[in-house]
Order: C-alpha cells, then sequence, then structure tokens
C-alpha cells in the first residue's frame, strides 16, 4: 500500500495585460540558501516542492520525480534567442538549464536529499508518466519514499505562449507546481494506487465493485475519447475541484493535487489509456 | 525479479551505421572525427565531431525523422517480437536535445522571413522523438521521456528494467537519440570544456568532444538461448555539490557504485571490467577516478567508449551499452584509443590494448550536470 | 583609451548583474579575489565562465582554458589589465 504523506498545489493563473507574479519573496522564506542561476522553472520546482514538503524531514534517499510538458520554456527559449537571433554563443548558466537537471538538483538541494533524481515527460500526460515511474519504484523497493512533481511555466508574451501550444486566442493560461510525497505504509493519509488493465471491459468492472457515491471521475485528456465519454456516463461522480478554465500542459496534476490537499471524502479515479496500450487506473483514496 | 535481457539493438554513431559493424570498427579501433566549422558568430566555432557518416548535410532538418527509424527497427527486428508485441511496446526515451535542432531550423527561417513575427522556441519537443518512432514502428504503447542531461539513456533503462521486474511490461525498446544541433555545438563551447582530442583519465585530458548517436535496445524479461546479456539492475544518485560536475573527492560516485552492488547482490571483487564515463575533463575523471578507487581495492579493467562516438550526452548510456554489450558477446573488452600518460593523481588507468571478457559481472558508470550519477549492472553467462 | 576607473567600474557592474550577486560594484575591492574557494564573492567555475563570455561579447577579449588568459580572472585588477592590454583578443 502506497500513502501519499503530503501534497501541495499552486496554480495560478495569468491573465492578458498582467506580469508574471514574481516569485522571489516566497522561496525567501523557503529555501535554505540564496539560489542563484536559478530560472522560472527552477523557482516553481523550489516553491511547490518546499510547500508540500512543509518542514518535514524526508529520508535522504528519497527519489525526485518532476514531470512536465513543456520544461524550463522560458529558460529555453532565451537561449535560443542569445543563439539563433543574436547569433551568440549562448550564456553558460542558460545553456545548463536547458539540458533538464537543474530543477531537480535545485529542489534536492534545497531539501538535502541526494537519491535518485529524475525528470519524465510525456507531454500533457507527464503526471501520469511520473506518477507510474514512482509508483513502479516504491513497490519495487528500490526507493523507501517519493517526492513527485509536475511543473509547468508560462511566458510572455501570452500569446506566443498559446501558439507554440496550438491554443484559441481566449485561452486563461496558468502556471503549475503541484506535487505528492509518497511512500509504502498504511496510516491516516490518503492511499494511492495504481492498476492496470489490459482490456477495458476489465477496468470498467473493477471500478464498478469499488466504486461509492460521491467519489471523483477524471479522465485523463490523452484518454481515448470515445472509453471516456462511456465512463463519464456510467458513474455519478462528484465535481472535481481544481481547475476549470484555466489551462496548462498537465492539468490531470492540477486535479489530482487540488483533491489531495482538500478534505473532501472519497475516492478520486484517475483514468488513462487506449483500446492499443492498455489501461491505467491511479486512485487517491480517503 | 530477475533482470532483463537485451534481446535485440540498433545503433546509428560515427562508429557506422549499424550495431555489428560499429562493434567491428571498434575493434578495428576507429577513431574517426571530422572538423565542424559553424560560421554564424562573429568569431567562427570549430570543432571536432563524431558525426553519423550519412551523406546529409549536417543540420539538415529532416535528418533526425531518416535517423530514428532504421535504428528503432534494426533492434525490433533482431529482438523478433511479434505485430502484437511490437503494437504494445512501451518506449523510454532518453535525450538531452529531442528535436532542438528542428525548432533552431524553424525559428531561423521564420526570423529570415518576417523577423516581428518570428517565435523562438516554436517546438516544445520532448515527445517529438516518441512520435517519430510510434509512427514508423506502428506502436502504441507508454511513453517516457527521460531529461537528466548525460544520464537521460541510462536512467530510462533503470526505469524500463523495474518495470518489466515487476511485470508491467514484457519487453521495452530503450532509446538514446543525440543529433547535431546548434544549441548542444555552442553551448559546450561556451563552457569551454571542448578538446581537441578526447585522452580519458590522461594526464593531458582537456576535455570533451562532442559526438551524435542514436541507440536502441529492446529489453525483455525473457530470452532465446544464444542471447546470455541481461542488465540485472543498477542504482542513481544525486549529487548537489556542484551542477556541472560530481564532487571531486569521489564520494557520490563511490555511493552509487555501491548501491548499484548492493541492489544486485555483487561484491566488487566480482566485477570483471568497467565501462567508465570517461569524460576526459580534467574534474569530471577526477570523480570518477576516486570514486572507483574508493570502492575497489583491486582494480578491474577500465574501458572508455567515448574516443570512438564521442560524447553522445543523453543518448552515451544506450549507445555505449550496445557497444559494450557487443564487444562482451564477442569477448574482449574495447582498448581506449587516446590514453597515453597515466595521471598519479587519478591512479587509474583504462587498458589501452583490449583484453579478453569472461563470463560474469560489469559495471557501466553514467555521470551527468544535475549532480545525476547512475551505474548499470550487466551480466554476461555462458549460452 | 577607455578610462580604467570608469572600466573597473563596469566590470564591478557586469559581474553583480552575470553572477546575480546582491552586491554593490562599491563593495568589490579592485584587489579581491573573485573566483574559487578564497572568493569572497563565492564566485565557482560557472560564474568563471559566465563572465569569461560576457567579457567577450562587451570587449571583444577572450578569456579561455589557458592560464595566461585565465589570469586575467584574478581580480577586477588583472581582468582590467587584461582588457586594456594590446594583446590579440
Amino acid at each position: 500500500m502506497i500513502q501519499a504523506i503530503s501534497a501541495s498545489d499552486y496554480l495560478q493563473p495569468v491573465h492578458d495585460g498582467a506580469a508574471l507574479p514574481p516569485l522571489e519573496a516566497a522561496l525567501k522564506n523557503l529555501c535554505r540558501e540564496r539560489f542563484r542561476r536559478i530560472d522560472r522553472f527552477i523557482q516553481l520546482a523550489l516553491l511547490g516542492s518546499a510547500r508540500c514538503v512543509a518542514g518535514r524531514t524526508l529520508q535522504p534517499d528519497c527519489g525526485i520525480y518532476l514531470g512536465s510538458g513543456l520544461g524550463p520554456i522560458g529558460n529555453n527559449i532565451l537561449t535560443q534567442q542569445q543563439l539563433i537571433r543574436d547569433a551568440e554563443i549562448p550564456k553558460p548558466v542558460n545553456f545548463v538549464n536547458t539540458l533538464g537537471s537543474s530543477a531537480g538538483f535545485h529542489v534536492a538541494r534545497n531539501l538535502g536529499l541526494r537519491g535518485q533524481n529524475f525528470f519524465i515527460s510525456r507531454r500533457g500526460a507527464s503526471l501520469q508518466a511520473v506518477l507510474g515511474a514512482a509508483m513502479a519504484d516504491l513497490t519495487h523497493g528500490v526507493v523507501g519514499q517519493a517526492l513527485v512533481g509536475v511543473v509547468e511555466e508560462v511566458t510572455l508574451p501570452l500569446g506566443e505562449h498559446r501558439l507554440r501550444q496550438h491554443l484559441p486566442e481566449d485561452r486563461t493560461l496558468a502556471e503549475g507546481s503541484h506535487w505528492f510525497v509518497l511512500q509504502p505504509g498504511t496510516g491516516d493519509s490518503r492511499s494511492l494506487d495504481l492498476k492496470r488493465f489490459a482490456e477495458f471491459a476489465t477496468l470498467e468492472d473493477f471500478l464498478k465493485s469499488v466504486w461509492r457515491t460521491g467519489d471523483r471521475l477524471c479522465c485523463a485528456r490523452s484518454m481515448e475519447t470515445h472509453a471516456a465519454k462511456t465512463m463519464q456516463r456510467g458513474f455519478d461522480a462528484g465535481a472535481l475541484s481544481g481547475p476549470t478554465s484555466a489551462f496548462h500542459d498537465s492539468l490531470e496534476a492540477a486535479w489530482l493535487a487540488a483533491f489531495a490537499v482538500s478534505r473532501e471524502p472519497g475516492t478520486l479515479f484517475l483514468v488513462d489509456g487506449h483500446p492499443e496500450r492498455g489501461w491505467s487506473l491511479f486512485y487517491l483514496g480517503a | 525479479m530477475a533482470g532483463a535481457y537485451i534481446r535485440g539493438v540498433g545503433l546509428s554513431c560515427a562508429l557506422g551505421e549499424d550495431a555489428e559493424s560499429g562493434v567491428s570498427a571498434m575493434q578495428r579501433r576507429q577513431v574517426r572525427p571530422v572538423v565542424l566549422r559553424l560560421d554564424e558568430f562573429d568569431e567562427p566555432l570549430q570543432m571536432p565531431y563524431y558525426r553519423i557518416p550519412d551523406r546529409a548535410e549536417l543540420f539538415d532538418a529532416g535528418r533526425l525523422e531518416r535517423l530514428l527509424p532504421p535504428v528503432a527497427r534494426a533492434a525490433v527486428a533482431q529482438a523478433g517480437l511479434t505485430p502484437e508485441e511490437i503494437h504494445r511496446l512501451p518506449l523510454f526515451i532518453g535525450s538531452s536535445c529531442f528535436s532542438i535542432g528542428l525548432s533552431e531550423s524553424r525559428y531561423a527561417a521564420a526570423l529570415a522571413h518576417q523577423s516581428e513575427t518570428a517565435i523562438p522556441m516554436p517546438l516544445c519537443g520532448y515527445q517529438d522523438i516518441a512520435a517519430i518512432l510510434q509512427r514508423a514502428l506502428a506502436c502504441r504503447g507508454d511513453t517516457y521521456t527521460y531529461n537528466t542531461a548525460c544520464t537521460a539513456s541510462a536512467n530510462a533503462l533503470l526505469g524500463a528494467l523495474r518495470m518489466i521486474e515487476l511485470g508491467w511490461y514484457r519487453h521495452a525498446l530503450v532509446v538514446g537519440a543525440e543529433w547535431a544541433n546548434r544549441t548542444t555545438l555552442a553551448g559546450f563551447s561556451g563552457l569551454q570544456i571542448v578538446a581537441d582530442a578526447l585522452r580519458p583519465f590522461d594526464a593531458a585530458r582537456k576535455g570533451i568532444v562532442l559526438g551524435e548517436g542514436i541507440g536502441a535496445v529492446v529489453l525483455s524479461a525473457e530470452t532465446d538461448s544464444a542471447n546470455r546479456l541481461r542488465v540485472i539492475g543498477g542504482a542513481s544518485n544525486c549529487d548537489t555539490w556542484s551542477v556541472t560536475t560530481a564532487n571531486t573527492n569521489g564520494k557520490s560516485v563511490a555511493a552509487v557504485l555501491n548501491q548499484a552492488l548492493e541492489q544486485t547482490h555483487l561484491r566488487p571483487r566480482q566485477v570483471r571490467g568497467i565501462k567508465a564515463h570517461g569524460t576526459a575533463t580534467p574534474a569530471g575523471d577526477t570523480a570518477e577516478a576516486l570514486g572507483i578507487r574508493q570502492v575497489f581495492a583491486g582494480l578491474p579493467p577500465l574501458s572508455v567508449l567515448k574516443p570512438y562516438l564521442g560524447h553522445t550526452l543523453g543518448a552515451c548510456g544506450i549507445n555505449e551499452l550496445i557497444l559494450f554489450a557487443g564487444a562482451l558477446q564477442r569477448s574482449f573488452l574495447p582498448a581506449t584509443p587516446g590514453f597515453e600518460t597515466p595521471d598519479p593523481a587519478l591512479g587509474v588507468q583504462p587498458i589501452i590494448t583490449p583484453e579478453a571478457a569472461p563470463d560474469g559481472h560489469y559495471l557501466l558508470n553514467h555521470f551527468g550536470f544535475g549532480g545525476n550519477n547512475t551505474v548499470l549492472v550487466l551480466e554476461k553467462t555462458a549460452p | 583609451m577607455m578610462d580604467r576607473e570608469q572600466l573597473k567600474l563596469e566590470l564591478k557592474q557586469m559581474i553583480i548583474r552575470e553572477c546575480e550577486k546582491d552586491l554593490r560594484p562599491e563593495q568589490i575591492p579592485d584587489d579581491a579575489i573573485l573566483i574559487g574557494s578564497e572568493s569572497g564573492l563565492a564566485l565557482d567555475s560557472l560564474d568563471a565562465l559566465q563572465i569569461a563570455l560576457a567579457v567577450k561579447q562587451q570587449y571583444g577579449k577572450r578569456i579561455d582554458g589557458n592560464n595566461q588568459t585565465r589570469v586575467a580572472l584574478t581580480s577586477i585588477n588583472t581582468l582590467a589589465n587584461f582588457i586594456l592590454s594590446d594583446s590579440v583578443p
């Protein structure tokens, strides 16, 4: 049995004409040291992970699993502008931060962790990828604790950020940093489970057998549409807390984190899959 | 939980465009970097580079889409997977550049066409390699794309291995992909660690030489009788001493080596050889050498493969695994070209002539920016 | 000829900007060691690269791995000397 012993949920819509909210003041209180050379993606990762851990002492070999659809996009934009538009060698700090490990490095340093430290993406389904990898390692026993986070950054101008993601002009954009501490055991915390199914019918049967009135159902955006509709019709699910109109690449993380930090009763089921790939069901219990 | 077999491989790197000829070229000690020149900067950049010997222009935008599929197809064909198995095949990908070269080209073209409307980073390409492979192989399984700098594909392999051991998947395709792009070349040049030649663990070592390479491994819970190479485990840790190198006191390297041995129930004296990471940077080799010495009283033979194919960054884990495994199958440990003068401060020397590779256990080291250290454990048994 | 005092002020501002230090230019003595464990500024090798690139882009002088130019990064004084010297960049 895996438990989510802690969670944090940062979701901040960014409206047209507004600046990105500064994060420095919040980080000053949350970080052991004043980090230099950190881009906004790293700032968001530090903010979410520190809030999730909230003074708790983690196991030093706790694994970090950071997911993101876009990654450090603001830093990558800067680097590409230096290189292509300005025909200059990219600044070393910007280049190093394009390589993917910087955010995890700073999270580990801030929390005093020395375990494995992975950055994994599956674009819009990055939560499922990192949560899957973390659940595998916990089940396998190669880590005794996992700090799982999903971070999405917004860049200005918002119009370009929307174009880059093929979003309509009126779509509200949001930044997010959504984190969970997972470990084996039983107790007062919410339990997290993952089941995998080859056949949709088996998934449906299983869900029917455990479903209780008031439970929440989240069909991942990457789930096959027809199956998602069947699911949504078949289960009388309560409304999801979390983002309704604001968008970032990893909304499933926002829904799961919002539920995890709430005191709402019941279980949230997150379903993903495709008839040709099989099905996965994450469920975060009461 | 019994590890996973290397059931099929595909490789394209400076040594050649398939795995077998790559291993043969390594056996012949082929070291063949080209000289690369980038003229768009105030002062042109010139550096050696290990390129894949295709005939295309190096920065051709269609190149990744041409280079990737044959490598993956070769691995899947050698593994003999059924169409149904291929259909459900999960992909574990490690890279440090992804499709950044395409993104650069599009941005440059947009700037040339109408600079006011050009959008930097028009592609956010973490999923692009997976998408190309899924189209080419018609596979629909789960995808995991690792981006942990130079340990990316080694970590991807570790992820695949554990999920196979849990029974989540019977087979997985693990891919490392690194191909020429301006960000990587100019970025590493700004870090001033690009040398004229790779001299791993040498007293005169000055740094890395970059290379491109695409490697694919089918990892399987089961094997056929001929193939007796198995990844039996590994470990990964994070050293927060510096974002660009492991602590030069070697402690985090020793820690991850010990974890890998512990996880696979091995003692140091059971290790028959080490494929070192050997970036040939002064600090990187110091951390690795000191770490190895803290774990091993008697040093096993050490091979460094980067002089053959360059530092293929996020793909080096898979590319070097394929070459090393190929050498083990032919029962030799590869020599390390470029090493001449021992560095007394390091106290380790890679082998300069090929040695016999007996059955037993071998370690493969990988270290990357962000403090990421990963060690894989490979087992060779008699057929 | 560049004014030496003006150049030193510019270099201090550049280091503060490139290395994101919470300092004012007057808090950096001209002879303070810039990089490494003896540095009061706590700058490391990545900072050195960041400064080297900025010096190249702003003043056209290349600081690379060889000892002669590395010495330029010892202090504000040596950096100013290096930039004002006639050596080929």
